[in-house]
């Protein structure tokens, strides 16, 4: 499945994480990704992942790029996803839209983690689109991932048509974190202010964009679901009840087992040689939502508390649901891919 | 009974009316935080009536309305009284006069006390021990978990071991109930925070060191404590299984105003998203009330009960992940995801669903054998 240099980075990210990520971890929870861990991706590579080596960055591919989420997701999904911000909502965009003068010069900074980018969704919020681009970026938006971020992308109205552009930060009204990702910080941003257009199709870029995230979104989901049947087979081998082990009990077994068999299947799929990025992607958020579910029936009580790590996968896996499109957009998109452009319009 | 008795639908109305008077948006997330418990909620709920044990499907149904808003405050206001009917069954005259009439009064707050840090699930694997001395009273040892109202509780319901068990397969021997006082010398509870949901109720780790134990506080028989541990589970969870349908009430509230809300009608996907949920939550619903009237009529089946808890607890956590899933970005914040965390320990306490259908095979396949 993995080819020979995967299976290396693969050890890589994992010692990473194993020396950085691991002792953090409930630390990232609470208080957020510290800066030390930041620079620490920054040094491995990980922030420029998908920036060429000229722009300094690591030049992963696809797969290679995968490896990384999914194996730091395992560990911290809010350090993955900081980590996909950075280069899948960020640099992506720059390196497929933006000219040589304008835009691509910040990856560098990006990459080495002098600087953090951000990506502002504002042409996919249902009736809440409040950003507008004249020449200037102006109004609010709200749900801002790192919203002190030094550079932001945003995908907006524009008096054309729909736009993205890059902006300098917005004033920051108001900060929050949502029910996962919990280090990550959102926030709800005004922009009034210059902005460079990156691109002037804005609604294909932003479906470009939703079909390129595909892949790496659930590679972080796996990452999630390999967790949640870790934990809870380790611990179904520990812990004791009426006498035996709750690995013995046969429902447990099966829940784990079940759990395990379609990951197994579904990360052989994604590191095939041509996923269908929608397919996994509906599948592998299914799973991580149904794996941390798992994972917190075995450990029952302990389960529901923080320390143990498994409750902040069932958070995390809500969010990941969430975060670019949602089911019923991802089964239309599959379902018109399968039948034609008409079906599931009613 | 596959409706409610006549009345309730008012005191209904008038629960739903306090939950969104009382557990605002505001006083829900300051709870959340906090983890804090809401005492100054339980005296509301209290002083309104909806805390009187004489009447339990006023009670199940707050407990369904209140969860429909907030879970969390509202278990934490009726919960108040958590483990009551332990003493209404098997407490003496005495014992009732001095720990049930306060907290019934809502001047005092009980907790029950089972779990231990290695037997959840597996009552009878308890280790907490109380052994006898001298004069008749007992000396109490050990360590409870996860255990509701654990710091704020003025008295417990404990379960502990008073004798050993004659044989491995009657573990469920010799394990005795007693009344033990949260400030006695030796009680010594930790708050527990860093919950995934239910963050505003109180739930703590105590530990028992030489503790003191009157022969008066002992609840009924010696040796008897698992059968009416099992028979106040065999209440409770029906109060769970009203958490639980509350929940997914709750969300599908939510869900509608979200569908409702959009610019454009809603596909039909949408609509079934609704119209199937809606039904497993009414069938969750009838489920309960139907296991309830059996267990307010004094006619108990456990199976019934069993079946109600499960069921409700797997169409709310079924239906928090799908919603989640489909309302996406909007509701990462607010009461949806609340919803979406508390929801999860109804599949979890006062019986795991594991336990439940131990619990549905074990009657059924004994009624088949009587």
């Amino acid at each position: 499945m993995l080819k020979d240099e995967e299976k290396l980075l693969r050890r890589v990210v994992t010692e990473f994480c194993e020396s950085n990520v691991e002792k953090e971890r409930l630390r990232i929870e609470r208080d957020g990704i510290p800066d030390s861990l930041i620079r620490a991706a920054a040094e491995s590579g990980f922030l420029g992942a998908l920036a060429p080596p000229e722009l300094g960055g690591s030049g992963l591919d696809l797969r290679s790029y995968s490896v990384l989420l999914q194996v730091m997701s395992k560990y911290s999904t809010s350090l993955a996803y900081y980590v996909f911000l950075q280069n899948s909502l960020f640099i992506a965009p720059l390196l497929k839209f933006a000219r040589e003068d304008v835009g691509r010069s910040v990856i560098p900074e990006i990459a080495s983690g002098g600087s953090k980018g951000t990506l502002v969704q504002d042409i996919f919020r249902r009736s809440k689109n409040s950003l507008s681009y004249e020449g200037k970026l102006n109004g609010m938006a709200d749900m801002v991932p790192l919203p002190d971020a030094d550079h932001h992308l945003a995908l907006v109205r524009s008096r054309d048509g729909d736009a993205l552009v890059l902006s300098n930060p917005g004033n920051v009204l108001e900060r929050y974190r949502i029910i996962g990702l919990r280090g990550i910080e959102f926030g709800k941003v005004s922009y009034e202010g210059r902005a460079d257009v990156i691109t002037e199709r804005g609604s294909s870029a932003a479906e470009e964009l939703m079909g390129e995230v595909a892949i790496p979104l659930s590679a972080m989901a796996l990452g999630v679901v390999e967790r949640a049947v870790d934990m809870a087979a380790q611990y179904s081998k520990e812990r004791e009840a009426f006498g035996s082990k709750l690995s013995e009990f046969q429902p447990i077994a099966f829940y784990i087992a079940d759990v395990q068999a379609q990951f197994r299947v579904l990360e052989e799929y994604l590191y095939s040689d041509s996923p269908d990025p929608l397919t996994v992607k509906v599948l592998s958020l299914d799973l991580a939502r149904k794996a941390s579910r798992m994972s917190i029936q075995v450990h029952g009580g302990y389960g529901y508390f923080e320390d143990i790590g498994v409750e902040r996968l069932y958070r995390d896996a809500a969010v990941l649901s969430s975060i670019a499109g949602n089911y019923l957009d991802d089964m239309t998109k599959l379902s018109r891919g399968l039948l034609g452009d008409f079906a599931a319009k009613i | 009974m596959y409706s409610l008795p006549e009345g309730y639908e008012d005191i209904r109305s008038r629960a739903r009316e306090f939950a969104l008077r009382e557990f605002t948006e505001e006083v829900s997330r300051r709870y959340d935080e906090s983890e804090e418990y809401p005492d100054e909620i339980r005296r509301k709920v209290f002083s309104a009536g909806f805390l009187d044990m004489a009447d339990p499907w006023k009670v199940l149904i707050a407990m369904e309305e209140f969860c429909r808003v907030d879970p969390g405050l509202g278990l934490s206001a009726i919960a108040s009284m958590f483990g009551s009917e332990i003493l209404m069954l098997f407490g003496s005259d005495e014992q009732k006069e001095r720990y049930l009439a306060p907290v019934l009064r809502g001047e005092k707050i009980s907790g029950f006390a089972v779990t231990e840090p290695s037997a959840g699930s597996d009552v009878a694997g308890i280790k907490s021990t109380m052994e006898r001395t001298p004069d008749g009273d007992y000396v109490l040892n050990g360590e409870k978990m996860f255990i509701t109202n654990g710091t704020v509780a003025d008295h417990y319901y404990l379960l502990a071991r008073t004798s050993p068990p004659e044989s491995p397969d009657k573990r469920h021997h010799g394990l005795s109930l007693a009344i033990i006082e949260r400030r006695w010398p030796g009680v010594s509870p930790t708050k527990l925070r860093g919950k995934l949901g239910m963050r505003s109720t109180d739930t703590a780790e105590i530990k028992f060191e030489n503790v003191r134990v009157p022969k008066e506080n002992l609840v009924g028989e010696e040796g008897k404590g698992f059968y009416y541990v099992m028979t106040f589970f065999n209440i409770s969870r029906i109060y769970v299984a009203a958490q639980a349908v509350g929940v997914a009430q709750g969300m599908l509230d939510l869900y509608l105003d979200y569908v409702l809300s959009s610019p454009s009608p809603p596909s039909e996907g949408a609509q079934f998203v609704l119209a199937e949920g809606a039904t497993k939550v009414e069938a969750a619903r009838l489920m309960t009330y139907r296991a309830a009237s059996l267990i307010f009529q004094f006619n108990p089946d456990p199976a019934l009960t069993s079946m109600a808890k499960y069921y409700a607890a797997e169409v709310a956590n079924e239906l928090a992940q799908k919603i989640m899933g489909i309302v996406g970005e909007d509701g990462l914040r607010g009461r949806l995801e609340k919803l979406y965390r508390d929801a999860k320990i109804t599949e979890i306490w006062e019986g795991t669903s594991e336990i439940e259908k131990l619990v549905i095979y074990r009657q059924l396949s004994k009624r088949r054998s009587s």
